[in-house]
């Protein structure tokens, strides 16, 4: 498997299936709904996978916490032979990661009797030893497991504490434990990734001694909540918190990743108490005054929602301090919506269903409400319009990452469906014939081809029969026109203009054979004759064989208009005269309004080759 | 009857990103050609409170701004009628750039979309000044501001060592913005203070340390334009500052060894001038 390959196994598993397992990386998530599949940044699982496979193949893991999906687990299997899953007493069996004969799942009670036997057991042979540094026990449970962790074994863990994502403070305790425990020792603590990480150390027989010694700075509070109105109350900082009750305390970070189904915030535990009961009853009536809302009866709406201002006059100003702490609680932005619209500020309630909206762009109920809210109650037809837009796109922009997901592969852009969910239009000079109906299928409509190898042409035309906004013309592109000699192997897979490198390497059937004759047409030149119209470009896609180049140069009169390029590159010496990543990327960069930052690359699973995305710099005018 | 043109201005983006639209906001207010209103989140005013005046008013929404930015759009705060930039901070990407010459270009997009006037913001970069028209309040001992808080920037990874520092240079006072853990005598808690209440300490200040970009950024003031400055817990090889201008003195500082040489080469260097 090449390094490609390998960053895509992992990345099939983060989105093999959202249902069961979550759906992709900690950093990749809408801020409402937040359900990874891996619990650790896409760069850092990378990172870390192929720095552990750089090792060489593990025997031995052992993994304590990650939210108990299995994801980690499904993710080191790509490398290690066995895997053991320590999870707690009350934890349920991680989804699908055991695999039969090879991975086993222990119960692990760090602070209970035998531990330390377990913990030894567990680890014994062990080639790897990682913890969940999010853990409400990550103290107790690095204390236990930690020191029994044999010589040659790297022990990690996740540190999310300056992300907002530990609910202690992990590091600290990672400062400590390298200042204390590891130096000393002579050892060092690397970190990969940023605010969001993963600490690592190899474990020696000096810092098994040492390691268990170093404590969590202070503990995290364990405040038991207080039960009223059906809610757990807690002291969460400086505010009280409400939720749903469940008998457990309020989790931070759950709370910070919308994880609670309804959130209520007050400055004192008798305030929160009092917005609990009210919002129980009032809650389901302005519940009723949304559903009128949505079925057109303004009037009964309007009603409904003045009866709760007048019976709770305090409840309007909580569910607002409410949202601060919970922006994104749709349990909380409905009936503050209602409160609002219905009051002397309409529009600040028009808002607030517009913030729902933007989550779930497609329920009926809040875009009828949110219509009727604008034509009815504010009599604002520019505003509705722009609701319908809104909610047009954000279909649109679901709907691609969809398409990008489930049926797209083998392209560096499709895996960043976010840069191609406003384009429209394209320009493709040379690749291959696929990638037409790879656009299409994305919806962007108006695109120009340019091919000069006659047999990509042929099939090019074919693909493009019946579809009306796409032309094609067959024709060589560089900075300039003139006539070229494209190169051509057997398998007439990689025409180009560019003879081969003395030292490259390739493989037969890839060879150039032949030459043929072909116009070669700059694409400033097929704007000027009206072939391209340049306003119609935003997304420029280059793979010609090393003449990448060279086509920038000549789509100067494009690039305003551009906001998405992407440019087949040779990472090896494949062709004479053939550009260096770097040097297009210091084109690029170089413009001085229309420039491009780099935005991904990514290696193709053909040797020598990758793709670099870039994004323009600057908004365009 | 006035002859300036009704302009509504709001940042739905985090209150770190209302401090970058000030100078903005200031120089749309004096340019004379509008009567703004500028939309903010609760609690917000004070950031932008300064610039009321004839033809500017600041309007406060009744929500108040979360971590990732307005709980609802803040344009519903414009007067009925009135044309509406939700100011963007530059570049084309899902964040913004933070660079005044990208936050230029933007703007005059949006309002040349809108049919008004363009050309009248400076190309110097401005500072944001929130110490405008305040007093830098006096201190005993050199000091050094510390913005040992930080904002959720995935980007920077940062443990200070209070003590070391403390340790390292006994002279000065550390004022800490994110609170102090240890009870050290040169380790002063300035955790109180409101943000404009940071920018004025901060021209009090010798040297300017802060972990993420933000909140650090509320000592860009026109007094400390050069002084020494230094984000902590970025790797310099792959990040920019933020808010860039010519003789920006800001140093990227991975680690605290780096850190404890800065400040120790800044500390002689102050000392000697």
């Amino acid at each position: 498997m090449n390094v490609r390959e390998f960053v895509e196994a992992i990345d099939g598993i983060a989105t093999a299936d959202p249902a069961r397992f979550g759906h992709g990386y900690a950093d990749t998530q809408y801020p409402w709904r937040q359900d990874p599949a891996i619990d650790l940044p896409r760069s850092v699982v990378h990172e870390w996978m192929l720095f552990l496979g750089r090792r060489g193949i593990l025997g031995k893991a052992v993994v304590r916490g990650f939210q108990g999906k299995g994801g980690i687990q499904r993710v080191l299997g790509l490398l290690i032979e066995s895997i053991v899953t320590l999870r707690s007493p009350d934890e349920g069996v991680p989804g699908a990661c055991v695999r039969e004969g090879r991975d086993h799942v222990l119960v692990f009670d760090p602070s209970a009797p035998g531990a330390a036997d377990a913990a030894e057991s567990a680890l014994r042979g062990a080639n790897l030893l990682l913890l969940d540094g999010s853990s409400a026990d990550f103290a107790e449970e690095f204390r236990r497991l930690a020191p029994c962790a044999p010589p040659g074994c790297l022990v990690a863990f996740a540190d999310g504490s300056q992300a907002g994502l530990a609910r202690a403070p992990v590091d600290r305790f990672a400062a400590d434990l390298e200042r204390f425990a590891l130096r000393p020792a002579g050892a060092s603590l690397h970190r990969i990734g940023d605010a969001h990480g993963l600490c690592w150390f190899e474990q020696s027989v000096l810092t098994a001694r040492r390691v268990g010694m170093i404590r969590v700075p202070c503990r995290p509070e364990r405040e038991r909540p207080v039960f009223a109105a059906g809610m757990d109350l807690q002291r969460v900082g400086p505010r009280w918190v409400a939720v749903p009750a469940a008998g457990a305390a309020i989790d931070r970070v759950r709370l910070r990743r919308n994880g609670y189904r309804l959130v209520l915030a007050a400055p004192s535990e008798a305030s929160c108490a009092k917005l609990a009961r009210d919002f129980g009853t009032a809650g389901p009536l302005l519940e009723k005054a949304l559903d009128l809302l949505a079925a057109g009866d303004v009037e009964h709406a309007s009603r409904a929602a003045a009866s709760v201002a007048r019976e709770f006059p305090d409840l309007a100003s909580g569910l607002r301090r409410s949202l601060e702490l919970a922006p994104f609680c749709l349990d909380l932005l409905l009936p503050a919506a209602m409160s609002s619209l219905f009051s002397d500020r309409p529009r600040e309630g028009l808002a607030l269903l517009r913030a729902a909206l933007e989550q779930a762009p497609v329920e009926k109920r809040i875009l009828l409400a949110a219509r009727n809210a604008c034509e009815r109650v504010l009599g604002d037809a520019e505003a509705t319009a722009e609701i319908l837009d809104e909610t047009r796109n954000r279909i649109r922009w679901i709907e691609r990452a969809r398409i990008c997901r489930d049926r797209l592969r083998g392209r560096a852009l499709w895996r960043y469906p976010r840069l191609v969910r406003d384009l429209r239009s394209a320009v493709v000079a040379g690749g291959s014939p696929d990638l037409a109906s790879e656009l299409r299928l994305l919806g962007i409509e108006d695109v120009f081809f340019a091919q000069p190898e006659p047999e990509a042409f042929a099939a090019l035309t074919a693909l493009l029969a019946g579809w009306e906004r796409a032309k094609a013309v067959r024709c060589a592109l560089g900075s300039a026109p003139g006539a070229a000699r494209l190169r051509i192997g057997k398998r007439r897979r990689h025409a180009s203009l560019l003879g081969e490198h003395p030292l490259a390497e390739i493989a037969a059937e890839d060879r150039q054979a032949s030459s043929i004759e072909v116009p070669r047409r700059s694409l400033d030149d097929l704007a000027a004759s009206g072939a391209i119209d340049p306003r119609r470009a935003e997304l420029l896609w280059i793979d010609a064989e090393g003449s990448e180049l060279e086509i920038l140069r000549g789509s100067r009169s494009l690039l305003p208009n551009v906001d998405v390029i992407v440019v087949s590159v040779l990472t090896e010496p494949i062709y004479e005269g053939a550009p260096l990543p770097q040097q297009i990327q210091a084109w690029l960069s170089d413009l001085e309004r229309d420039s491009f930052a780099l935005r991904a690359f990514e290696p193709s699973p053909e040797r020598g080759r990758g793709e670099a995305i870039y994004l323009r710099r600057r908004i365009r005018r | 009857m006035s002859a300036r043109l009704p302009l509504f201005l709001c940042c739905n983006g985090p209150r770190s990103h209302l401090a970058y639209c000030r100078p903005l906001f200031a120089q749309a207010a004096r340019s004379g050609l509008f009567d703004l209103v500028i939309g903010v989140g609760a609690g917000d005013e004070e950031l932008v409170e300064d610039l009321a005046g004839p033809g500017v008013v600041v309007a406060a929404s009744r929500l108040r701004t979360a971590e990732h930015g307005a709980v609802a759009d803040l344009a519903h705060l414009a007067p009925e009628g009135w044309p509406r930039i939700r100011v963007w901070l530059g570049g084309s990407s899902e964040a913004p750039t933070c660079q005044w010459e990208d936050v230029r270009d933007a703007f005059e997009r949006d309002l040349a979309r809108l049919g008004l006037p363009t050309g009248f913001l400076e190309e110097r970069v401005p500072m944001l000044d929130l110490s405008a028209n305040g007093e830098p309040p006096r201190l005993d001992r050199p000091g050094i501001y510390l913005g040992n808080d930080r904002d959720g920037d995935p980007l920077c990874h940062f443990v200070f060592d209070l003590g070391r520092l403390a340790e390292a240079l006994p002279d000065f006072d550390f004022w800490c913005t994110g609170g102090v853990d240890e009870p050290l005598e040169n380790l002063r808690d300035a955790s109180s203070l409101s943000w404009r209440e940071r920018a004025l300490l901060s021209e009090s200040c010798e040297i300017l340390v802060g972990s993420t970009m933000e909140p650090l950024h509320v000592t860009l003031t026109e007094a400390n334009r050069f002084k020494p400055r230094a984000a902590c817990g970025y790797d310099p090889r792959v990040r920019a500052p933020r808010w860039d201008y010519p003789g920006n003195p800001l140093e990227l500082l991975p680690g605290m060894d780096d850190l404890v040489d800065f400040l120790l080469a800044n500390a002689r260097a102050r000392c000697l001038a």
